[in-house]
């Protein structure tokens, strides 16, 4: 505990020193969703339709895009190789920065979320499930993210492989989502698309941290 | 704990490594008992620096096997990780935080009293540069950042990666004076350097990777 | 055991050993072919609703099982190469990613052949055809990534992680998608199924499904072999190998 609670607060200091950085995938993110009502069409009843899909596919894109931050620099640096070498528990090691990065991107993409779904005209009635699948699957984002920039750490370019490995992975989670919001927009009961988001979110805590950890050997190999 | 026992020996059998296809070095085997220094040579791309990941447990060897007080590294992680300081080609550095920030870090799960931390500024020469973010500071001043690790550690076996690079004489004399310190308790160290550097009294191995292939 | 599955899967005993599996699982694929071939296009009945173009399933259908089959033998090859380190299995991953991927389009562009004449559309978003692309995807992701990393050996125990990481996943991106599938039920007008389990449409189904199986591992085995070769091409045993053919 004391070991996550070391990592988790050095990660969440540099991200307050790079918050600029970490700014880019939210304003990234804001931006595709405005796009979209130029490229396709103003129509109020057509957007709304179409908002949990664009909200949730951007989020993921935006997502993809920080994903790099979680590894990259302490790897340039030398800085992970001296955590790795810390005693201690490798996998906490790796909850704790995953952790962290939820904390820095996940969570900011939960908050503005909402204002981008007044852009596209969701209905009010599927706001709270917006947030709700938001705050279950953007940890999903961050766990399974780590996998793929944990493979292609040792290579060059490896930002862009690594989000097509980890796209596909994504696809249950877009889907479970999309589906929860759709249901709540038009009053049907939700809790089921819940249940199971919170079953792949434990899923994943529970597997993830030892792929990764697996991951860095590779890449430090 | 067993810090700086005089029963601690590090053992490497028959190592081998290959890169990118090609064998580096094949059957490399030493003994390092406390107290003494290995000094690591070879020409430039002779795997050196492959040797020494090797040895830290950071790079998997394809043959053979490190054993730290008769254990091989890899069953008990944790033990030795806890004798272990490792200093590698890069400084491992943040560069957004300044250099209190850094040397807290240095500290990890150990508490740090704000003097001590004043004192290990003193140490490596930066104390009025304690709130400088470090990518204000020159090469040498955060390679002495890197290096105030030296000064703060406990652990019985240090494998230093090229540590005098970029650093001034006068850093070097105090890098100097703490390593014999070390080797005089007891501690082990395993070097590589193209700097000469003097380690006083303490026995000293020459590991040479030039022509090591036996095939 | 150990001692024994590791001389068993040296490069140089493999070479060995597989030499003879190569042949007879090709043997076996070309017979199993010609018969179900000879059933499923001439000797078989056409479909009552589908008519002739049931019989694009015969291929649809064993591709598409495959397509899953080669994860499965993929996924087993990952975890030897986690577990064991074996050089062989590290091969036989990303070679399994190559063929499983061809089969897959196979199946994708099989199904899509299919989908023109049934759905008047070459593409519907049928839950089958989403998983088949998906798995593509997955087959492209391992292919790429083994193929990015400079050292071989590297290269291949990540695409051990991620095909390990994606066993774990395809269960629930298959249901994720099915269950998908049933709430969007667009304009598709039959079920996309195999032929439904009479016994004169099951059995060339299953004989062709077989010699897919075959023609898997002959190609398996021939590739496997030849990246062997070359991998190991510094090494005593392959340049005497070489030596005796000259």
């Amino acid at each position: 505990m004391r070991l996550f609670l070391f990592i988790f607060k050095r990660d969440i200091l540099l991200a307050i020193r790079r918050r600029r950085e970490l700014a880019n995938p939210l304003v990234f993110f804001i931006m595709v969703v405005s796009m979209f009502p130029l490229g396709v069409t103003p129509d109020h009843a057509f957007l709304a339709e179409l908002a949990a899909g664009v909200i949730w596919v951007t989020a993921l894109l935006a997502a993809l895009m920080s994903m790099d931050n979680m590894f990259r620099s302490d790897y340039d640096d030398g800085s992970l190789e001296q955590l790795l070498l810390m005693p201690g528990s490798k996998v906490v090691l790796i909850a704790a920065k995953i952790a962290a990065h939820w904390f820095s991107i996940g969570l900011p993409l939960v908050i503005i979320a909402p204002l981008m779904s007044f852009l596209l005209f969701l209905p009010t009635q599927a706001l709270p499930s917006l947030i709700i699948t938001l705050l279950i699957s953007t940890p999903i984002l961050s766990l399974l993210g780590a996998v793929g920039v944990a493979l292609t750490l040792s290579l060059r370019g490896g930002g862009v492989l690594s989000s097509l490995l980890t796209l596909p992975f994504y696809i249950p989670v877009l889907i479970f989502s999309t589906m929860a919001i759709n249901a709540a927009a038009v009053n049907q009961p939700v809790s089921g698309y819940y249940a199971l988001l919170a079953a792949f979110l434990i899923v994943s805590i529970l597997l993830v941290p030892f792929a990764v950890v697996a991951a860095l050997r590779v890449s430090y190999s | 704990m067993s810090k700086y026992e005089n029963s601690n020996h590090l053992q490497s059998r028959a190592l081998q490594c290959e890169r990118g296809g090609r064998l580096l070095f094949d059957n490399v085997s030493f003994e390092l008992k406390a107290g003494e220094a290995m000094l690591v040579q070879g020409a430039n791309g002779s795997g050196k620096t492959s040797l020494l990941r090797i040895l830290t447990g950071l790079n998997p060897a394809i043959e053979g096997e490190v054993l730290w007080n008769a254990a091989s590294i890899s069953d008990d992680e944790h033990a030795y990780q806890q004798e272990l300081l490792f200093i590698g080609h890069q400084a491992a550095i943040k560069q957004e935080l300044s250099v209190r920030e850094n040397l807290r870090l240095h500290y990890s799960l150990n508490n740090c009293a704000a003097d001590t931390m004043v004192e290990l500024a003193e140490q490596v020469g930066l104390r009025q540069r304690l709130g400088v973010i470090c990518s204000r500071l020159s090469a040498g001043q955060q390679r002495r950042v890197s290096l105030a690790r030296l000064f703060l550690s406990d652990q019985a076996l240090w494998i230093l990666d090229e540590p005098l690079t970029a650093l001034d004489v006068d850093f070097i004399a105090v890098v100097e004076a703490r390593i014999q310190a070390h080797l005089a308790r007891g501690g082990m160290l395993i070097l590589t350097t193209h700097r000469s550097l003097d380690l006083g009294s303490a026995k000293v191995r020459i590991l040479n990777l030039d022509n090591r292939l036996t095939k | 055991m150990f001692t024994f599955l590791h001389k068993f899967a040296s490069p140089q005993y493999f070479y060995a050993w597989s030499a003879s599996w190569q042949k007879w699982s090709s043997i076996l694929a070309v017979l199993l072919m010609s018969v179900g071939l000879y059933y499923s296009l001439l000797n078989s009945p056409a479909d009552y609703q589908q008519g002739e173009t049931v019989r694009i399933m015969y291929v649809h259908v064993p591709a598409a099982w495959l397509s899953m089959f080669g994860y499965m033998v993929m996924a087993s090859a990952a975890i030897v190469t986690l577990i064991w380190r074996i050089k062989v299995a590290e091969i036989m991953i990303g070679q399994c990613a190559v063929i499983g991927a061809s089969f897959t389009a196979l199946a994708l562009i099989t199904g899509m052949l299919w989908g023109k004449p049934m759905w008047g559309a070459y593409w519907v978003w049928d839950a089958r055809l989403t998983s088949e692309l998906v798995l593509l995807f997955l087959y492209f992701g391992v292919i790429a990534l083994s193929g990015a990393f400079d050292d071989e050996r590297a290269g291949a125990r990540a695409a051990a992680i991620l095909t390990v990481v994606g066993i774990v996943n395809i269960p629930i991106i298959h249901y994720s998608v099915e269950w998908w599938n049933t709430l969007h039920q667009g304009p598709t007008v039959s079920k996309f199924d195999s032929p439904s389990a009479h016994p004169s449409m099951l059995i060339p189904l299953l004989i062709m499904a077989l010699a897919f199986k075959a023609y898997f591992f002959a190609l398996l085995f021939k590739r496997a072999r030849a990246e062997l070769l070359l991998r190991e091409r510094n090494t005593s045993w392959v340049k005497a190998l070489l030596k005796d053919t000259e």
